[in-house]
């Protein structure tokens, strides 16, 4: 069974005069362990795919299966709680708490999830040290640089033991060097411990190394395919 | 957690949320300091009172109460004082024999209250004799001394040793007349009561009466303010042919304003507090809105829209606190400060002391207050985190994380 | 051009600009309404309390005010009071003779305060006919005399009784009279209750040997405002003869009281304007601190800074005084209603002022400086708040400010 499924999506802004259909009847499956892009120009709808598959919007019609769970019939706190037990986010800036340091912001999730304090402690340090920020725990985010962030992010993301990580332009923020540095993370983490991964971008650098990439053109799939280039590094 | 992550919010702007702390400190410094000078005002002229002149409580006949004539006595006056002398708490008891009549001097004349007492026994229950301006307390030897106010001397035109006449009616019908001597003056700071009371022994009066010492009144002091109630009830019902009254029933316009200052205080704190909500109210909208993104980002990630809310609620409570406690202990150490020094307020007039306010005040506040107002400050900061809270969790998350 | 600008930044947010002049609103309205209702109480207090004793002004023999004796005691002849009547704005003339004696009635005897007063300019002051509950009303005719009721009843006095008086009279004669009652009077104040005794002026020089004697003449005017005035003419008819006090000078107890209240509302006042103040203050900061890229962006395209600071300035007025404003209106309305509608007060609060005699009103009046004092502060707290933004742009260097996130 796939992890995520889009049955016959469709999105209509209707706030402006002109309604906008950014989606239409989108059919999508993305199985466990992907590493997969959703990209396409702006007005493409990749954003508002991102946000539907995350339940941070709602469908104007069509369904979405998450994990087996139909959440297009989930109300906004239901929703909050399920995305905590079974998404991980990651999004281009604004990631984490300022005022927390480097530990408390991927605790802090664990704190919504009711975790212990040992266990959180223990699974702080050992996400913080995997990312290669064991030395800058104790950091706050404005003592980190862009990329360092983003990399607290993802370990913050991999707390909750999500079902799988959204990523919406991680890298979009970042030099060349932080963003194959960060993309070289997450691949790892994809291939050593089978974290699926779901892009939003328009970063060539991030679709050079998705292994799957749906293209969105003016709501639709365009084209979808996988990036066998990629899948061999 | 919640809480930690509100306290920490609060610092994010610095000078902001130092302005709105100062606001906060200073307001209620201000507010507690002004209430305490108040309170401590009326505090002291109660306390006064009840010293000068009432005494914890008194009995006096029925009949006395309905009719002030000469001939309501306390029947069996004695074997009262006695038996009160033995009850606990009571530190002193004085009967006082009171009779209405005209003071004269060749200049001018007055109506007063001549009030029989046994020196001794008076200086126990009222701290009169603490105030003699000139000369010393009734003596114990010299017969027909009398002590007058200072406001009676100055009107009569007297002045110590002179002679004042008084007159009055005697218990068998006829007017008796006599000299006193002015043995001193005293200046109660309730020119009211100087300018109409005068004090002599009763060996005397009953000499001049040719009758055996009667009282109209008996003043009771107790070792504290506590049980009065259940005291004085107690009294009551061991004498029913009296009427026993507490402080309270003797000067109920004292009582009154007692109860009156208390309300007074808090409405006085409440209005401070409620022009510091639009200031807190302000600030936190403001920092809410600052935080478009990360609230969205918060609900995003997982953190349910009622955490959010009371995120900004415990921010509001904290900020509001921090001011408070600042503002509480300056408060405090101010009142205490003028409290041990004490406030001169002859700068302000004479005309004071014909309310019986005294002219040196002590600054006091109830113990009551700090609770209270600490309860008072939180409920102001809840209100006004209301709306910002509101505007935190109405974001919706994708709109609020939007890419660029 | 500058002002259409500023007025439209501050509705870029509107609730925080409406939050903001709400403080001051509530500032603004709180003290009118508490000013106007204090002048007004205070008016009342003071209206009532002189018209049961001194009146407004007194004229009164040298000493007569220390002593307090018949001793003290003038002539004024008939053509002096006529001209004083004649004095504008002036209601009422009471002349009296007061000294106190002994009461007798039956086995009882009392001191009581022996008032010889004109009926019907007494009836004009203290309004004395209409709180007679039994028998009637002083005349110039008869020598009957009112007892007031706490009296009475001490004594067990009825109208149709008569009563000994007994004392001391002018000049050291002994004054002693049996006289009937004609009417009992009932007043408020306890200690006026049981003590007072009504005679008509002829009946009370004869009583006390001091035929067209009078210890004080004492008046009554139109509104507390012709005080000056007043007293001015009232020393033009008589000159340096007498001494004349007004009612401060009599009741300087009355003044310290009005005095520390309006002292402790005052200082309320303030507290509550200081607070609202800083409310204000940091809001126009949080304000100018959030458009430190615009600013950036203005200065950059050429607006010079002084015009910017103009601007900012001109928003904070208008912060200011919109609150101002509307809360000045709507204090206005509320007192001008509460003018003609004084508010029935209970509870403990009329309990006391019944107790005093007064009726449990609140009452509201206004002066010009209830207003003025309001402007005043709030262009104060506009004036501090606008030195935020003047030191912010001041000290804004383009460069940074459009790079800042």
């Amino acid at each position: 069974m796939p992890l995520i499924e889009l049955k016959k999506i469709c999105k209509t802004y209707s706030e402006t005069k002109v309604p906008v259909e950014a989606l239409r009847d989108v059919d999508l499956q993305i199985d466990k362990g992907e590493f997969s892009a959703i990209v396409g120009p702006s007005g493409s709808g990749k954003t508002t795919a991102l946000n539907i598959i995350g339940g941070l919007d709602d469908p104007t019609s069509g369904q979405i299966i998450v994990d087996g769970h139909d959440i297009s019939t989930l109300k906004k706190d239901e929703m909050i709680n399920f995305r905590l037990h079974h998404i991980g986010f990651v999004f281009q800036a604004y990631n984490l708490i300022p005022v927390f340091t480097a530990r408390e912001n991927v605790e802090f999730i664990m704190l919504l999830q009711k975790i212990s304090k040992e266990e959180r402690e223990k699974r702080a340090i050992e996400l913080l040290t995997a990312v290669g920020l064991a030395d800058r725990i104790d950091s706050r985010p404005s003592e980190l640089s862009g990329g360092q962030q983003q990399r607290v992010a993802v370990a913050r993301a991999l707390a909750s033991h999500p079902s799988f990580v959204l990523a919406d332009e991680p890298t979009a923020n970042l030099d060349s060097k932080s963003a194959i540095s960060l993309l070289e993370l997450m691949e790892v983490l994809n291939h050593e411990y089978g974290m699926t991964f779901v892009f939003s971008t328009h970063d060539s650098r991030v679709i050079k190394r998705a292994h799957r990439v749906i293209t969105l053109v003016d709501g639709m799939i365009a084209s979808d395919v996988a990036n066998n280039a990629a899948h061999e590094d | 957690m919640l809480i930690q992550l509100a306290w920490k919010n609060i610092w994010r702007n610095k000078k902001r949320s130092l302005i709105i702390l100062s606001a906060i400190a200073i307001g209620l410094t201000c507010g507690l300091f002004v209430s305490a000078v108040m309170y401590g005002m009326w505090d002291t002229t109660i306390r006064n009172t009840i010293d000068k002149e009432l005494g914890h409580y008194q009995l006096h006949s029925n009949e006395y109460k309905a009719e002030n004539l000469i001939t309501n006595y306390i029947p069996n006056g004695e074997t009262v004082i006695d038996s009160l002398q033995m009850q606990p708490a009571v530190v002193a008891v004085s009967g006082r024999t009171i009779i209405e009549g005209i003071a004269a001097s060749p200049t001018s004349s007055g109506g007063v209250r001549i009030i029989g007492i046994d020196p001794p026994d008076e200086q126990k229950v009222t701290t009169l004799y603490q105030y003699m301006k000139q000369g010393t307390y009734l003596d114990t030897v010299k017969a027909n001394t009398i002590i007058i106010g200072e406001k009676l001397a100055e009107k009569l035109n007297l002045k110590l040793n002179s002679k004042i006449v008084l007159s009055f009616q005697g218990l068998d019908e006829s007017i008796v007349y006599s000299a006193f001597r002015i043995q001193g003056t005293f200046s109660s700071e309730s020119s009211a009561f100087d300018e109409t009371t005068v004090f002599v022994r009763q060996t005397d009066l009953f000499a001049l009466l040719n009758h055996p010492i009667i009282f109209h009144e008996i003043a009771v002091r107790l070792d504290s303010d506590k049980e009065l109630t259940a005291i004085s009830g107690q009294i009551q019902q061991n004498f029913p042919g009296l009427k026993v009254e507490t402080w309270r029933e003797l000067a109920p316009e004292l009582n009154m304003v007692n109860d009156m200052m208390s309300m007074y205080l808090y409405i006085f704190l409440g209005i401070i507090l409620l022009a510091l909500l639009f200031g807190i109210t302000n600030i936190m909208l403001m920092s809410v809105l600052e935080r478009v993104r990360e609230f969205g980002m918060l609900m995003a990630v997982g953190m349910k829209r009622i955490k959010v809310f009371f995120l900004v609620i415990f921010e509001a409570i904290a900020l509001s606190l921090a001011g408070g406690v600042i503002g509480i202990i300056f408060g405090s150490i101010l009142t205490a400060i003028f409290a041990h020094v004490g406030i001169d307020l002859s700068i302000v007039g004479e005309g004071l002391s014909s309310f019986g306010v005294s002219s040196m005040l002590y600054p006091s506040l109830p113990w009551t207050i700090y609770p209270t107002l600490t309860f008072m400050i939180i409920v102001t900061a809840v209100i006004s985190a209301i709306l910002p809270a509101r505007k935190a969790i109405r974001l919706k998350p994708s709109e609020a994380i939007r890419s660029f | 051009m500058l002002i259409q600008l500023a007025w439209k930044n501050l509705w870029r947010n509107k609730k925080r600009t409406i939050i903001a002049a709400s403080s001051i609103f509530f500032a603004v309205v709180l003290s009118v309404f508490m000013r106007s209702g204090q002048k007004g109480s205070f008016d009342y207090m003071i209206h009532m309390t002189v018209s049961s004793q001194t009146g407004y002004i007194q004229v009164h023999g040298k000493d007569f005010w220390d002593k307090r004796s018949l001793d003290q005691s003038i002539v004024i002849d008939s053509k002096e009071q006529k001209q004083f009547r004649e004095i504008p704005n002036v209601t009422s003339v009471v002349p009296r003779l007061e000294s106190f004696s002994l009461i007798s009635f039956g086995s009882a005897t009392k001191v009581a305060s022996i008032i010889g007063t004109e009926p019907i300019s007494e009836d004009q002051m203290t309004r004395l006919k209409s709180k007679v509950i039994a028998g009637t009303y002083l005349d110039n005719t008869s020598d009957g005399i009112l007892v007031a009721e706490g009296l009475a009843r001490l004594l067990k006095i009825s109208v149709g009784d008569s009563i000994v008086l007994f004392g001391q009279g002018y000049q050291g004669m002994t004054a002693a009279a049996l006289l009937p009652v004609a009417g009992i009077v009932k007043f408020n104040f306890p200690a006026q209750n049981e003590k007072s005794v009504y005679l008509n002026l002829p009946t009370a020089q004869w009583l006390f040997a001091a035929p067209d004697r009078i210890t004080s003449l004492s008046f009554m005017i139109g509104n507390i405002r012709y005080l000056k005035p007043v007293t001015g003419e009232i020393r033009s008819v008589c000159g340096d003869r007498f001494e004349i006090m007004t009612w401060e000078e009599m009741m300087p107890e009355l003044v310290q009281m009005i005095q520390s209240k309006i002292a402790a509302a005052s200082i309320m006042l303030m507290i509550l304007y200081l607070v609202v103040g800083f409310g204000i203050f940091a809001t126009v900061m949080m304000f100018t601190n959030e458009r430190l890229r615009e600013f950036g962006m203005l200065i950059s395209i050429g607006m010079r800074k002084i015009r910017l600071i103009w601007v900012t300035f001109i928003e904070t007025i208008f912060i200011s005084f919109i609150g101002a404003t509307a809360g000045s209106i709507v204090g206005f309305i509320i007192v001008f209603y509460g003018m003609r509608h004084p508010i029935h007060l209970t509870g403990e609060t009329a309990e006391m002022m019944l107790s005093y005699g007064f009726e449990p009103l609140l009452t509201f009046d206004i002066t010009p400086a209830l207003f003025t004092d309001q402007v005043v502060i709030v262009t104060i707290i506009a004036l501090v708040s606008a030195i935020y933004p003047l030191m912010f742009i001041r000290r804004l260097k383009p460069i940074k400010a459009l790079h800042s996130l």
